[in-house]
């Protein structure tokens, strides 16, 4: 029953630190339509992963009976809530996770599809003007996007990840950007954005099968704002359109959405460290604030001055530092 | 100008003391392998280094292997959380010197420590020393009129090719200990206690056999030119050169907190280390104005012995531009100017033209910035060593007096008194 897939969101972010169980898999090929479309596009990787819905390197794929709650291997990573929480409020807070996943992933697949519509239209303006705001949904649920190894591969890498510019398998949205931004041109690109929404398709696909375990969303609230600390704050991201401070905002703004599903059981626990991270949320959002243009949006990144990039600098490494210890105040 | 006819002179001598080195060389290395093994087993991983007294550790500290120059910005929001940073800071940097145990945490936590020298992490001989820059001073946190008097951003003198991103800083903290890990531990755990209140700016790892000559004008420590270093430094235990060339004393126009501080200059000086090994070792040895073999100065037998430039005006054994002679003319005169440094050496990769990026942390102590290193810079600018070194970073820094009692810190003594500015 693939429906009782389990995953451990971001878990490459945690291979060094070996807490998480490596699990070997090997699962018969899948006979979903979407993914083979990208198989004729993608030979040579779909063939190597047999699995659409695999999980990041360490991550767990295969169906549900391995392992399972508490069984077996991860026996050491049973829940024991803190006594402060009910184990049914968290629950409640995982579905309405749920629901925000599968909502922005729809909301993901409604802006993409403007976005590579203009591609293949050739509309080169008008898939600059919505570049920035078609990935908002990929980026608000990030951890969760990642995790599935075979999506994050063709839709979100950068051209570091390739032999070059050039390289067939660089394909996703910044290999788009990079047409747009850098060579002011859709000419060539219109495959990739047809691929892109079919990888897209596969996401939502994958993610609609998903169960979320407490534990990977109160992580995803730290792993948001790590991936800004590390990945973002250098402009890396964007590079070619400038545009990051939309990727930026959309991470902060899905780790906002997790700390506020367990908003009162952090306050009934431990009410100083909610209220640093409301400060650091808030410090974070107001220099996003100074940065944002009056009909919507944001200043290209190159505007960000040196003094607010430590001060944002300091505010992520502190509400990284808070954030990371909201396992062990829930309990998860 | 007899020089040449001298240098020519010289090279004849040269050749002769090459040929007695090549001689010696292996009772030499015997002899080096010796004192290394003594000061092994001089310096323990369970060496504590005390952090209370009247100055801070790590300045005449004794020497060890490792050491990590660390640069940070203070991004601390308000006066409050600044006294909070330094206050946390100290409570750190006393638990870290002491080695201890890190406490145990539910394992939900991340862990109270980054492990990496075990739960029960040694002292390892460890000293964190703390300086403020120029830059700390500004308006943001009230300090303007307490900034000691000779500090100001590092100037760019004629031979540095500075970057930017590897130079000053709000805060500067020396990490010295007999390891890497010790150091890097050290700041692991820092960097995460201050999270929000500072940032990094740069860094810079050094590495050194610790000097293991017991004779106060003799080490055993050589640069990575091959040339001894710092045999001319001032003795550290001895406490009245100490008072007269390292530590702020109370009635020198500095203000009343900075006493028992002292000026901390870091420079990262980039060494073309090809290029020196393609270059004659006569040449070599006149540019620096040291025998490569004894580290005795040109025309004397010991490395100890003091060269008398008073017979020798014309520059003819040691020439006017020697590098030891301009950095201590051994004038009454210069006496002022001198400094208590500490060498590390660094390396760190290729730089663009393939070539080896290695080079020399240097640190010096003094008790006037402009009266000690600058007054020497100033003497060496345009040295003919130039041509093989190029400085590309480092910074001007006060390093704080100590921290003298139990529940007192760092920086204390400049809070209060800017309290008590405000106040009136």
């Amino acid at each position: 029953m693939n429906s009782k897939t389990k995953i451990w969101v971001g878990v490459g972010a945690y291979l060094l630190t070996s807490a998480v169980p490596t699990v070997e898999i090997s699962r018969p090929s899948s006979t979903n339509d979407t993914l083979q479309v990208s198989a004729k596009l993608m030979p040579n990787a779909i063939a190597q992963t047999p699995d659409p819905c695999r999980k990041g390197l360490g991550g767990e794929g295969g169906e549900g009976g391995e392992g399972g709650e508490g069984g077996g291997d991860d026996a050491y990573l049973t829940p024991t809530l803190n006594p402060a929480v009910q184990a049914a409020e968290l629950e409640q807070a995982v579905t309405a996770y749920k629901a925000y996943v599968v909502k922005e992933v729809d909301r993901l697949l409604v802006d993409a599809k403007v976005f590579t519509d203009r591609v293949i239209a050739g509309d080169v303006a008008g898939a600059k003007a919505v570049y920035g705001s078609s990935r908002l949904g990929w980026e608000r649920i990030e951890p969760i996007a990642e995790s599935f190894a075979e999506f994050d591969g063709v839709i979100d890498l950068r051209v570091d990840d390739f032999k070059g510019e050039d390289d067939p398998e660089f394909t996703g949205f910044h290999r788009i950007e990079m047409g747009l931004f850098k060579y002011n041109t859709t000419k060539g690109y219109e495959p990739f954005a047809k691929k892109l929404m079919q990888d897209l398709q596969g996401l939502k696909t994958c993610v609609a099968a998903l169960e979320i375990e407490p534990r990977d969303m109160v992580r995803g609230a730290s792993e948001l704002i790590e991936e800004v600390a590390q990945g973002k704050i250098t402009g890396e991201e964007d590079r070619y359109s400038r545009m990051d401070f939309w990727s930026f905002k959309a991470n902060v703004e899905g780790s906002e959405k997790i700390v506020e599903l367990i908003r009162p059981m952090i306050m009934r626990i431990n009410p100083a460290l909610l209220r640093q991270i409301d400060q650091d949320f808030a410090a974070v959002n107001q220099m996003l604030a100074k940065y944002s243009l009056p009909e919507g949006g944001f200043m290209t990144y190159d505007k960000l001055t040196p003094t607010d990039k430590r001060r944002l600098q300091a505010d992520l490494a502190r509400l990284a530092e808070s954030l990371s210890k909201l396992r062990g105040v829930i309990g998860v | 100008m007899s020089n040449a006819l001298s240098r020519l002179g010289r090279r004849k001598f040269l050749s002769g003391a090459a040929a007695i080195a090549a001689t010696s060389s292996i009772s030499f290395l015997g002899l080096q392998r010796w004192l290394g093994d003594r000061a092994t087993a001089a310096t323990r991983l369970t060496d504590v280094i005390p952090f209370l007294g009247l100055h801070q550790p790590g300045i005449t500290t004794p020497d060890v292997a490792a050491a990590l120059v660390v640069a940070l910005d203070v991004t601390a929001r308000s006066r409050a959380e600044l006294d909070q940073l330094f206050k946390t800071l100290t409570q750190r940097i006393e638990y870290l010197m002491s080695g201890g145990t890190l406490p145990p945490l539910d394992a939900k936590y991340p862990p109270s420590g980054s492990g990496i020298l075990g739960d029960r992490f040694p002292a390892d001989h460890l000293t964190v020393t703390v300086s403020v820059g120029a830059s700390l001073f500004d308006e943001r946190y009230g300090l303007e009129s307490l900034r000691p008097a000779h500090l100001k951003q590092m100037p760019k003198f004629p031979n540095d090719r500075l970057d930017p991103d590897f130079c000053h800083g709000d805060l500067l903290l020396q990490f010295c200990a007999n390891h890497n890990e010790t150091n890097i531990h050290a700041l692991r755990d820092i960097i995460k206690q201050l999270s929000g209140l500072v940032v990094l700016r740069w860094q810079i790892a050094g590495f050194q056999q610790p000097d293991s000559d017991p004779h106060p004008h003799r080490t055993t420590v050589r640069n990575l030119l091959g040339f001894k270093d710092g045999t001319a430094n001032p003795n550290p235990h001895n406490t009245k050169e100490m008072n007269q060339l390292v530590w702020v004393q109370p009635k020198q126009n500095e203000p009343a907190w900075a006493v028992g501080g002292t000026y901390h200059v870091v420079r990262v000086v980039r060494m073309f280390v090809e290029f020196w090994d393609r270059t004659a070792l006569d040449e070599q040895e006149e540019i620096i104005g040291r025998s490569r073999v004894t580290g005795a100065p040109l025309g004397y037998k010991h490395e100890e012995d003091m060269p008398n430039y008073g017979k020798d005006p014309n520059g003819k054994t040691i020439r006017l531009d020697a590098h030891i002679r301009l950095a201590n003319p051994r004038t009454p005169a210069t006496e002022a100017s001198r400094i208590l440094r500490k060498g590390f050496h660094y390396s760190r990769g290729i730089d663009k033209a393939g070539q080896l990026d290695m080079g020399l942390l240097f640190i010096a102590f003094q008790q006037d910035v402009e009266r000690g290193f600058e007054t020497i810079q100033n003497r060496l600018n345009g040295e003919p060593l130039e041509e093989y070194i190029k400085p590309i970073g480092g910074g001007y820094f006060f390093t704080l007096p100590g921290v003298q009692k139990k529940n007192e810190y760092l920086a204390q003594s400049l809070l209060q008194s800017a309290d008590s500015i405000n106040r009136s």
